[in-house]
């Protein structure tokens, strides 16, 4: 690991200030001063000097970031909440099954204990050639992502190209079925970005990083506002090691009802595309139909429609057809 | 032996031979004392002893038997592994605790083998990818089936071999056998890894 300077600011302005990267112009992106809060992502990559910033503003003293508030509009949460806070607030299991359940399939309870919420959205993806330190591939400012041809079976079927990373949070999906919004602080000040809007695609965003947020930007604030969809909700996830591991494939299933059919649906896959992948085909197919096990069925193969699988990963398409079933199923309460 | 020589003052002065152990306690010519008793008999010194190599005992040649039960789910060819069972020889156990354990350990060793471990080389790069925990992945605490060591107490040889993790052996194949039994495929390149399976499923 680099040898770095640490900060502790007591406000969210001087964290802002503190990440401001001028004197450095010219230096790689990854030796920008980052924020810390868990740091269980950030700390792997410096380990392997994937990222070598020169100062790390701690964000735990800043106060305000850690508040966790449920009220008939939404739910608010900090940044800093951790993921245990998370899945085990009574008013989150109860209003909200699918994101508790999204929390507790992170990691270990160890790494849940410390990683936030903020730090999960943000986290650097697990490609191992993206995690090998002697590896110069395209995310890191090279020309070549070696994922394409050579050993791809953790990698994306979906929206890939020219880089093939998965984007490998759990609470990214679920937040996307529930519509949350993020609140960032940059210089410039606050605003708001839908969710959706936050995630990038390779050939759409920075190759090197994997949403909206600049350097100097902290996410300080969730929000998941109230809606028929989330009492409906579940997420579920296909580890290849159920003890800890990132996600094969996952799938974000939200639904309101009205009687036995569905009124609207909302479908976001993880694990299989360098973004939450969120199947409108497929939402708008279920609308005004019953939950029946040719509906859902039907569903999941119109979500991976267009799905191109690389060398090793041809599996993920009946894997995710598979989840996608039984996601509706569980949210609508039928058998499969 | 030795000690037997040294309490023998407590019951008559019998031959070491004739003095026996057992249940706690220690008997000669009809008399019976507790072991912490005779215990405090020995001299403040302690009682020290030489072994001698017999090469009688020197041996070679273990068996053992795997047994293995799972459950594959045929939609995402995840493997549940249910129980598993050793019968494991390795001469004359003189720790039976320990060699449980031992068993136990080449069960969870041989288990790992067939399902999640395996070093990933990138052919162009000549790099192995997983080279840490994160990504070469050993079983943890929720891939734990029941298991149940057993010590092969019929082989009447009076020999002490030892068994170090020889279960592996025929562990991994028990396991693979399950998952083809169960499913039907026949995965020829361990581990067993859901994308072959599920591969597997799919020409079938």
């Amino acid at each position: 690991m680099k040898a770095f300077e640490w900060i502790s600011p007591t406000n969210i302005n001087d964290a802002v200030k503190l990440l401001d990267n001028s004197e450095n112009r010219g230096a790689d992106m990854d030796e920008a001063p980052r924020p810390i809060a868990g740091g269980q992502d950030l700390l792997t990559t410096m380990k392997d000097y994937i990222t070598r910033p020169t100062r790390l503003v701690n964000l735990k003293n800043i106060k305000g970031l850690n508040r966790l508030s449920l009220d008939a509009k939404g739910l608010t949460i900090g940044a800093l909440i951790t993921l245990t806070e998370l899945e085990e607030h009574q008013g989150v299991r109860r209003n909200l099954p699918g994101l508790a359940e999204a929390a507790h399939s992170v990691a270990s309870p160890q790494i849940r204990n410390l990683g936030t919420v903020g730090g999960n959205l943000c986290q650097r993806p697990r490609c191992w050639y993206f995690r090998l330190e002697e590896v110069e591939c395209l995310k890191k400012g090279g020309s070549i992502c070696y994922a394409a041809e050579g050993e791809n079976k953790y990698h994306a079927i979906l929206g890939g190209g020219p880089s093939y990373i998965v984007h490998p949070s759990d609470l990214a999906p679920m937040l996307v079925a529930l519509g949350a919004q993020l609140t960032v602080v940059g210089p410039e000040g606050k605003k708001v970005i839908p969710i959706e809007k936050f995630f990038t695609l390779p050939a759409e965003g920075s190759i090197r990083r994997e949403n909206v947020l600049k350097n100097d930007e902290i996410v300080t604030e969730i929000y998941v506002p109230q809606s028929g969809f989330s009492a409906h909700s579940t997420y579920l996830k296909f580890k290849e090691r159920d003890s800890l591991d990132f996600a094969m494939a996952s799938v974000a299933a939200a639904v309101q009802m009205a009687g036995n059919t569905v009124k609207e649906a909302r479908i976001v896959l993880g694990g299989v595309a360098p973004i939450p992948w969120r199947v409108p085909a497929a939402e708008k197919y279920l609308a005004g139909k019953p939950l029946t096990k040719e509906t859902m069925t039907e569903a999941g193969k119109i979500a991976l429609v267009g799905a191109k699988p690389l060398d090793k990963n041809a599996y993920k398409v009946p894997l995710t057809q598979t989840l996608v079933r039984r996601a509706l199923a569980k949210v609508g309460g039928v058998s499969t | 032996m030795l000690f037997a020589e040294r309490v023998a003052s407590l019951f008559d002065n019998p031959k070491p031979e004739e003095i026996t152990f057992a249940n706690g306690n220690v008997t000669g010519k009809g008399k019976t004392i507790a072991w912490k008793q005779a215990c405090a008999a020995l001299p403040s010194a302690g009682v020290t002893g030489h072994g001698v190599w017999r090469s009688e005992l020197q041996a070679s040649g273990i068996h053992g038997a795997s047994f293995a039960e799972v459950e594959v789910d045929v939609e995402t060819g995840h493997i549940k592994p249910i129980k598993m069972v050793h019968v494991q020889d390795g001469g004359l156990p003189l720790n039976r605790l320990t060699m449980e354990s031992q068993i136990n350990g080449g069960m969870i060793q041989a288990l790992g083998m067939a399902l999640w471990e395996g070093r990933v080389m990138d052919a162009y790069l000549g790099m192995q990818l997983n080279p840490s925990f994160n990504d070469y992945k050993i079983p943890g605490t929720l891939e734990m089936p029941e298991m149940i060591p057993i010590i092969d107490d019929d082989d009447k040889r009076e020999v002490v071999i030892g068994i170090a993790e020889g279960c592996i052996i025929p562990a991994l194949g028990a396991v693979v056998n399950a998952v083809f039994n169960a499913c039907g495929v026949r995965v020829r390149e361990s581990p067993l890894t859901p994308d072959k399976i599920l591969m597997g499923l799919m020409k079938a």
